[in-house]
């Protein structure tokens, strides 16, 4: 079925947002917890991880044009065992959209709705992502590039405005302990880039004569400069009380005040963060119900999309316990099955593949 | 129903049409059919619709010349198209088109022994002359508007757009009733796909009778069921020619001033003519026009979910104010923001309904009612007025009125909403009416697009209008056009000094 098509600066965009979004709220606290002082140029050790990732996903879909990884897998391994080798993606993706569903619930109601029911932040919001992806992923391409204005404005703002309050002694001593400290902090980060892997869920609806390749690589430095930027702000900020801190993106909004007008301005920030999350919870939920309708060959993804909606809806809530739990979830075991899954396995993907077809074309030039 | 004579060939013998028409037109008092006598031995007939013909003309033109002819010569083949003096004799064959001629008001004349009948082009009828518009005024620019009439629409049209490239084909439609549509585009500046799918569209409307441009509109959109229009109307003819010269097409229903223009894009509902008339300076009407469409669609919503939610966004000598007038409010914003809103939507619609001797009286108690009475009553604090006026004002100033109808209608669930959720709700509104807009198409053509990015030059800005010009919207057709036309010139002017921009 024809899902539509994307131009190449949508998905760029779109990716970036996949991958930033949640990573600014994620990756200071973590960076901070393990590489102190140096936690600014900690996300820079995550880029060839990111580049890495994409490159894998970008060179097997060009043996494979058209199909996503759960269509191709099959024509690499057989039909048994690529469906078998495709359940286990179709897990980790459903528990990759519940953790970005839960996440946002827990960014809401911890600062903002304290007494709404989870259920309610959660479905609401699964709700509006519905709605989007039943209009189809085109619509997703186009709300990103919408969106990007403000959320640049809103990173660019945050600088200006706090530029003030900011104390760069707080990145001294530089590399105290060596380059180590920074390279083991930027574990998160490297975790959140290989989700560049998702990018083989969209590069069949690119046009056909399309080059994704220098734009995909400019939205992975965007993310990376992205996080440097965030992390700078909140080191500048808050030195190394950033471990102690949930969100330190939203506690520098807290900060801003001027002409006795511009006050408080993590309501705002959140207005603009939310409406970027509607644009990365899509993708999730997006790549989720293709997936799976893919991988029962349906023609139409449309029907899937309430039923395993609730069960995202479900497992968000009940995956869980706490905030507290979550975190220690996202900052040991969630990279860990981010680089196995989006790294490791489509790495290994891509050279099986150019490997065969290297030793097919080998054997196909004598004959 | 009366069976209406379809493919029936006219009758040579008069004696066996006569009758016919006399049961078709029975209880017609304004039809008349009125026999004749030529050379004392042949019998003819008149039947036309009194005041949609020219009498006069008619008279002179035909009665009195057909008193000097011979039998022979009004039966000759021919003979009187060619001699009555009227400027468009056209002979038919199909019973069915003498009456529609006779009802369109081209009288018909039926001569006994000729196997076909002559409509004579003197159709005329009192109409309303060409007026100032009255929903979109300018400043400056046009101030001509179309009328009812589509024979009048379209000379208007073809006077600003003097080039055979014009081209105006009508279609007809309705099924008890006929109702005559026309629509107009430029060759080789639309594409021959879009013309060709506003032809099928319209050549598939299935309706009794077309009223209203409105009518047609609902009926060929993409998305009927969308609350934003998806087709431009208008009832200017520079904004019709401003965009037959994108390369849009035009469709003009007989009876309303209002053309429709396909496809439409969010942007053309945000334009307003004139944007063009003032340089640069468009830029900054056009850019308060677009901050003002958010206010009068998020404002009420924004101030709900703030005040309910988020009170420490508000400065603190503000919020001291706020709450200090509230303290004497019985309702929750949410209810108070609802009252209000609904009744400044019941007084603009009082407004337009009431006869105007009437309309001072709503003017004067509206201001009571939304304005000093309900805060010394009680009821909603000044902040709140401030909300809702200030609203009102910014859905006024969206420049085409279809366009303002969706913000007024979105407003109430966008409030409701974020009254429940805070800014959370807020958000989440917005982003389901931004989902809307992005999947919406007109013509198979996206509510948003941009087909290049030298477009936003005349979408949120409008630059100098020498970068805004000929940038085709929906087509490099004309540049095409544009350049082999210019490059002929310059060959012609070969060694001629230019004057280049």
């Amino acid at each position: 079925m024809n899902r539509g098509t994307l131009s190449t600066v949508q998905l760029m965009v779109m990716m970036y947002f996949t991958i930033v979004t949640t990573a600014i709220l994620v990756v200071p606290a973590n960076t901070a917890a393990a590489a102190g002082t140096d936690m600014w140029f900690s996300p820079l050790w995550a880029l060839p991880s990111g580049l890495l990732s994409f490159y894998a996903a970008y060179r097997t879909h060009c043996y494979f044009p058209g199909l996503t990884p759960v269509q191709y897998f099959p024509k690499i391994m057989g039909k048994f065992m690529g469906k078998l080798v495709g359940i286990p993606y179709l897990l980790i993706l459903f528990f990759m959209c519940s953790l970005v569903a839960r996440e946002y619930s827990e960014f809401i109601t911890g600062p903002f709705l304290d007494q709404t029911p989870i259920l309610v932040v959660t479905g609401t919001v699964m709700a509006v992502c519905a709605y989007a992806i039943y209009k189809g992923p085109v619509v997703l391409g186009r709300m990103s590039l919408l969106f990007i204005f403000p959320f640049v404005g809103l990173l660019l703002l945050a600088v200006i405005l706090l530029y003030p309050v900011m104390e760069p002694r707080n990145a001294l001593p530089m590399l105290e302990f060596g380059i180590m400290p920074s390279i083991r902090a930027s574990y998160v980060a490297q975790g959140w880039l290989a989700e560049f892997a998702f990018v083989s869920n969209f590069l069949p609806m690119l046009p056909t004569n399309s080059k994704p390749l220098k734009p995909m690589v400019g939205s992975i430095l965007m993310v990376i400069i992205t996080l440097i930027v965030v992390n700078t702000l909140s080191l500048f900020l808050f030195s190394v009380l950033n471990k102690e801190l949930n969100f330190p993106f939203l506690v520098a909004l807290r900060f801003i005040s001027y002409a006795n007008f511009f006050e408080h301005l993590e309501a705002a920030g959140m207005v603009i963060w939310v409406s970027t999350l509607i644009v990365k919870l899509s993708v999730f939920y997006y790549i989720v119900v293709t997936n799976v309708s893919d991988w029962f060959g349906m023609k139409d993804y449309r029907p899937l999309i309430v039923p395993l909606g609730g069960i995202v809806l479900v497992t968000s809530i009940f995956m869980v316990p706490n905030q507290e739990t979550l975190a220690r979830v996202l900052a040991t075991a969630v990279p860990f099955l981010f680089l196995v899954f989006f790294l490791a396995v489509p790495t290994l993907v891509w050279w099986f593949v150019a490997l065969r077809s290297r030793l097919s074309s080998k054997k196909a030039a004598p004959s | 129903m009366e069976p209406n004579p379809q493919d029936i060939p006219i009758d040579p013998k008069l004696s066996v049409t006569l009758p016919k028409l006399k049961v078709l037109f029975a209880d017609s008092s304004d039809v008349v059919i009125h026999p004749f006598r030529v050379d004392r031995s042949l019998d003819g007939l008149l039947v036309y619709v009194e005041n949609l013909s020219d009498m006069e003309r008619l008279e002179r033109g035909v009665l009195q010349p057909l008193r000097g002819l011979t039998r022979e010569e009004v039966l000759t083949e021919g003979f009187l198209e060619a001699n009555l003096p009227i400027g468009k004799v056209q002979a038919v064959t199909k019973q069915k088109e003498a009456v529609m001629s006779i009802l369109s008001g081209n009288p018909v004349l039926f001569v006994d022994g000729l196997p076909y009948a002559l409509t004579l082009g003197l159709a005329s009828w009192n109409q309303r002359s060409i007026e100032q518009s009255s929903g979109e005024n300018v400043v400056r620019g046009s101030q001509e508007s179309f009328v009812e009439t589509l024979a009048t629409n379209l000379s208007i049209l073809r006077r600003r757009l003097r080039t055979p490239n014009l081209k105006t084909p009508t279609v007809t439609t309705g099924l008890l009733a006929e109702t005559s549509l026309a629509i107009a585009y430029l060759q080789h500046t639309a594409t021959p796909e879009l013309v060709d799918e506003v032809m099928r569209r319209l050549q598939a409307i299935r309706f009794d009778s077309l009223l209203e441009s409105g009518m047609v509109e609902e009926l060929i959109q993409d998305n009927p069921y969308s609350p934003f229009p998806q087709l431009l109307s208008t009832e200017r003819p520079d904004v019709v020619t401003a965009h037959l010269l994108e390369g849009r097409v035009a469709i003009f229903t007989e009876g309303t001033p209002f053309v429709l223009i396909a496809p439409g894009n969010f942007f053309s509902f945000m334009q307003s003519p004139e944007d063009y008339d003032n340089a640069w300076k468009g830029t900054v009407s056009r850019l308060i026009r677009y901050l003002f469409l958010i206010i009068a669609l998020l404002m009420p919503a924004a101030y709900v979910a703030i005040v309910t939610f988020h009170q420490e966004m508000i400065p603190t000598s503000l919020l001291l104010t706020i709450a200090n007038t509230r303290e004497q409010i019985p309702f929750p914003v949410l209810v108070e923001a609802l009252l209000m809103e609904i009744m400044f939507e019941a007084l603009r619609e009082a407004g337009l309904r009431l006869p105007k001797q009437v309309g001072s009286a709503v003017s004067i108690v509206g201001a009571l009612v939304i304005g000093q009475a309900a805060i010394s009553a009680g009821l909603v604090s000044p902040p709140m007025v401030m909300v809702v006026a200030i609203t009102g004002i910014a859905s006024f100033m969206v420049p085409h009125y279809a366009m303002s109808i969706p913000l007024r209608m979105l407003r109430f669930p966008i409030m409701i909403i974020s009254g429940i959720l805070g800014l959370v709700g807020f958000v989440l509104a917005f982003a389901v009416v931004i989902i809307h807009m992005l999947s919406l198409t007109s013509f198979g053509l996206p509510y948003f697009s941009l087909q290049r990015t030298a477009e936003l030059e005349d979408t949120l800005l409008r630059t100098r209008l020498n970068r805004v010009q000929n940038r085709t919207f929906l087509s490099g057709r004309l540049e095409k056009h544009q350049s082999m036309f210019e490059k002929n010139r310059s060959s012609n002017n070969a060694g001629k000094k230019e004057n280049g921009r």
